[in-house]
């Protein structure tokens, strides 16, 4: 808690001083950086953590602003004015939900295309606002209401501007510490590998963009109240820009960045404006310069010199905490394809595939490159679309399904190329397949929801060869191809899937390594008496651990049959011999 | 016989860690050095060094004469160093023929599309609707460009069946034999033993076997995997 509570109190303080130290007016200019800070600390939650830029951010700062303004032009009692801003603040982060959801659902999309739809949306909105005058005042705006409670913007309002301020970004530190944070991230690394583990990624992006307009709505409300005066600029493109700008500056990837940015921003230009005509071209050039030399802006060299003194003490215990148990049923059921077609383009890449697996057991599945062994793991976990012909585990069909719901079906799944967070810890990667299936919403905001543990998993990495176990704290991103492999198998095993799907999981592993996988894949096989699909090349590893095996060729059935019935099928041999390391 | 890469005591990795440390080693025109080891020994940042998408702290690299230690990965490519790496290896919207020569002077020769009739087939394809075997013999093609007097190749038998595998060897001595260097890291020791005119086994980011193909043998060779 003392990341938490040291620099929430430094920043009360700090801003308590400010009207002792430096008068009214310089208060009432810091008061009106911190409103801009506070919106851009909304930018950076949903930029720094999921890699959602909005381009729109003044759409619901202006929105609440003009709500703010007519309110209290209706001079009606505080009480029933701070009743109709909960009520304002609700619907516009109700309706940021619901338009985040029509552009991610179904979509894997964090870039541009959001960014450009927010800039359509102000940019609307700025039109709207200068042309209704009946409602907004047109051009002009709104002005002759006062503050909230008739406090002074010079004098009290100050100190509404700091609450709101402190209370901001005490929810954000707190938010840091908590799971939500680390999915978020998770949703920012490797959104589809978070499909896989169960996470709908268009419900956590469309709650982050929520909460960040949640954030931009209440700025906008103490903007109206501190200004008495509402333009359509409030609602403007240029006023979204300068929010990101600010949130860059100060540093996307930090709570307090946002609001260093703004003041910071804002005292230069203040200074500039009156002492050098070219002072919004000296701006431009800092922010160049931010972007090119500090792309995580002044927190982040705050941070490392902060850190030289006082480095992050290591952590490399195991989690240790039993988790609660998943939410899909465990019962073994055969998986069948019948008559599975899937084309892409002019490709065909599965033309007609029929089969019923065994209900446990291990199924290989081998081929020629190019057959389409998994083009058929993506048509099981609805990475790619079936046209035509059904999949059924057990008696539910689920080839229309979405990714996310996979797992949810009891079906686990590791990818032919290691799909894992790289810009997390091997420990934060760890957490994170652990939530997976598990995770009630409350567990979102418990720490302890990070010290998870999986039988499955244990057996993984209390394997004395896996070598995970040392260096939980290393980003993934250096770590070997080999060492992903492991790292990503555990991730897969720890919701102990019904049926574990399993891409070439030996594919860059030394021959030694190679044995250790295989016995893992057959321990996790007998002590949960599932299904596990394997695509291999290596037919010795085929020979050691096959129940049954598919061979697959042009995307077609060859045959599914024992492994010695397949080895000895002129068939197969005609067309694929496989081999060993 | 000159040597077209010569490496003296390259010491690298990542950020401020050293992966790597004191890597000497030489490479005949016309000749397969095979560089083996376990995950993680360093065999994936050595190709990377060599190659100049991360710099080296300390040491030489010198290509046909040339010091290029300095020069970034592009400049490197000039001067004719090929390079497949282990994983993100073609561009997945780009079609096949779009790939095999974008940043190539040199068309494949039909010998390729022969062996591999796939690319054949899919050449007005994206890359992106091939398998990821298919991919990986697509990187493995447009690194064999014969524009390239060293090529790296980083595991390019991962993912790909045993019989493609046979035919990557094929192209590889076909191709040392016309002169080229090769610089191969792989765990496939059946694939390793067949093309390699010489060995370098490493063990936690240093040199523990050197040898050649007459000197070295099998159980050497897993031994160097098994420590």
């Amino acid at each position: 808690m003392v990341s938490v509570l040291l620099p929430a109190s430094a920043l009360l303080a700090a801003l308590l001083l400010v009207p002792e130290l430096f008068g009214d007016f310089v208060a009432y200019q810091i008061g009106l950086y911190l409103i801009y800070g506070i919106a851009a600390q909304g930018i950076g939650f949903l930029w720094g953590k999921t890699g959602v830029l909005p381009l729109g951010q003044s759409l619901f700062f202006g929105i609440a602003a003009y709500f703010t303004a007519i309110t209290l032009r209706a001079e009606g009692h505080l009480i029933v004015n701070l009743g109709l801003a909960a009520i304002a603040l609700a619907a516009i982060t109700g309706f940021a939900y619901v338009l985040a959801m029509l552009v991610f659902r179904g979509r894997n999309e964090s870039g541009p295309y959001f960014s450009l739809i927010t800039l359509a949306l102000v940019m609307i909105a700025e039109q709207v606002a200068g042309t209704a005058t009946s409602l907004t005042g047109g051009f002009n705006g709104m002005s002759g209401f006062s503050s909230l409670a008739n406090l002074d913007p010079f004098g009290g309002f100050y100190y509404v501007i700091v609450a709101a301020t402190v209370s901001v970004s005490l929810v954000l530190l707190l938010l840091n510490k908590m799971p939500v944070n680390l999915i978020a991230r998770a949703v920012l690394d490797n959104e589809p590998r978070m499909q896989l583990l169960g996470f709908p990624t268009h419900v956590i992006k469309g709650a982050a963009f929520a909460f960040s307009a949640m954030i931009a709505a209440l700025a906008g409300g103490l903007f109206a109240s501190h200004q008495g005066i509402v333009t359509p600029t409030s609602t403007g493109f240029a006023l979204s820009a300068e929010l990101v700008i600010l949130t860059a500056v100060g540093g996307r990837f930090h709570v307090l960045g946002p609001l260093i940015g703004a003041v910071v921003v804002g005292w230069a230009s203040a200074e500039l404006r009156d002492s050098f005509p070219y002072w919004e071209l000296l701006m431009a050039v800092l922010f160049i310069l931010v972007v090119l030399k500090a792309p995580g802006g002044i927190a982040e060299l705050i941070e490392a010199a902060f850190r030289r003194i006082w480095p992050k003490p290591a952590n490399e215990t195991l989690p240790a905490h039993a988790a609660p148990s998943v939410r899909f049923d465990k019962s073994p059921v055969p998986l069948r394809f019948e008559d599975v077609h899937l084309q892409i383009g002019v490709v065909q890449i599965l033309n007609g595939v029929s089969f019923e697996t065994p209900s446990v057991g291990i199924v290989s599945v081998i081929g020629p490159n190019g057959a389409g062994k998994t083009s058929a793991l993506n048509t099981i976990t609805g990475n790619l679309a079936v046209t035509g012909g059904q999949i059924t585990l057990g008696e539910h069909a689920i080839h229309s399904q979405p990714p996310h719901q996979a797992l949810n079906s009891g079906i686990g799944r590791k990818r032919q190329v290691p799909s894992v967070f790289f810009s997390l810890s091997v420990a934060e990667n760890l957490s994170i397949a652990m939530m997976a299936n598990r995770l009630r919403l409350a567990d979102l905001f418990r720490s302890s929801t990070y010290q998870w543990q999986s039988d499955a998993l244990k057996g993984v990495l209390d394997h004395p060869e896996v070598p995970l176990a040392k260096g939980l704290n290393e980003p993934v991103e250096y770590l070997p191809q080999g060492h992903r492999q492991f790292l990503e198998y555990a991730m897969t095993v720890a919701a102990e899937p019904t049926v574990l799907l399993l891409d070439e999981p030996c594919a860059g592993l030394s021959p030694d390594e190679t044995g250790l996988m295989t016995t893992l894949v057959q321990t996790y096989q007998a002590t949960t008496k599932g299904l596990v699909i394997v695509i291999e090349h290596d037919m010795s590893i085929v020979e050691a651990i096959s129940d049954k095996v598919l061979v697959l060729h042009l995307g077609q059935v060859l045959t599914f049959d024992t492994y010695d019935n397949v080895r000895q099928n002129p068939e197969v041999m005609a067309v694929y011999a496989g081999g060993t390391k | 016989m000159t040597a077209l890469l010569d490496v003296k005591s390259l010491t690298g990795g990542y950020q401020d860690t050293n992966v790597v440390f004191d890597i000497s080693f030489k490479i005949e025109a016309g000749s397969l050095l095979g560089v083996l080891g376990r995950n993680g020994v360093g065999k994936t940042t050595l190709a990377r060094l060599v190659q100049g998408s991360i710099p080296s702290s300390v040491g030489e690299i010198t290509l046909a004469g040339q010091p290029i230690r300095d020069l970034p990965a592009h400049a490197r490519r000039k001067l004719g160093l090929g390079y497949m790496p282990q994983t993100a290896m073609v561009f997945d919207d780009l079609t096949v023929h779009e790939n095999l020569h974008l940043g190539h002077n040199a068309t494949p020769p039909d010998r390729y599309f022969d062996l591999f009739p796939r690319l054949a087939e899919r050449l007005k394809q994206p890359a992106g609707t091939m398998s990821g075997g298919e991919r990986k013999i697509l990187a493995f093609v447009r690194a064999m460009s014969e524009d390239t007097q060293l090529i790296i190749l980083d595991e390019p038998s991962e993912g790909v069946q045993p019989e493609n595998i046979d035919r990557m060897a094929e192209c590889l001595r076909e191709r040392v034999a016309k002169g080229a260097s090769v610089l191969l890291c792989e765990q496939n020791l059946n694939m390793l033993a067949k093309v390699s005119d010489c060995f370098l086994g490493l063990d936690s980011g240093r040199i523990m076997m050197t040898g050649t193909k007459q000197t070295t043998t099998r159980e050497d060779l897993s031994s160097v995997l098994s420590l």
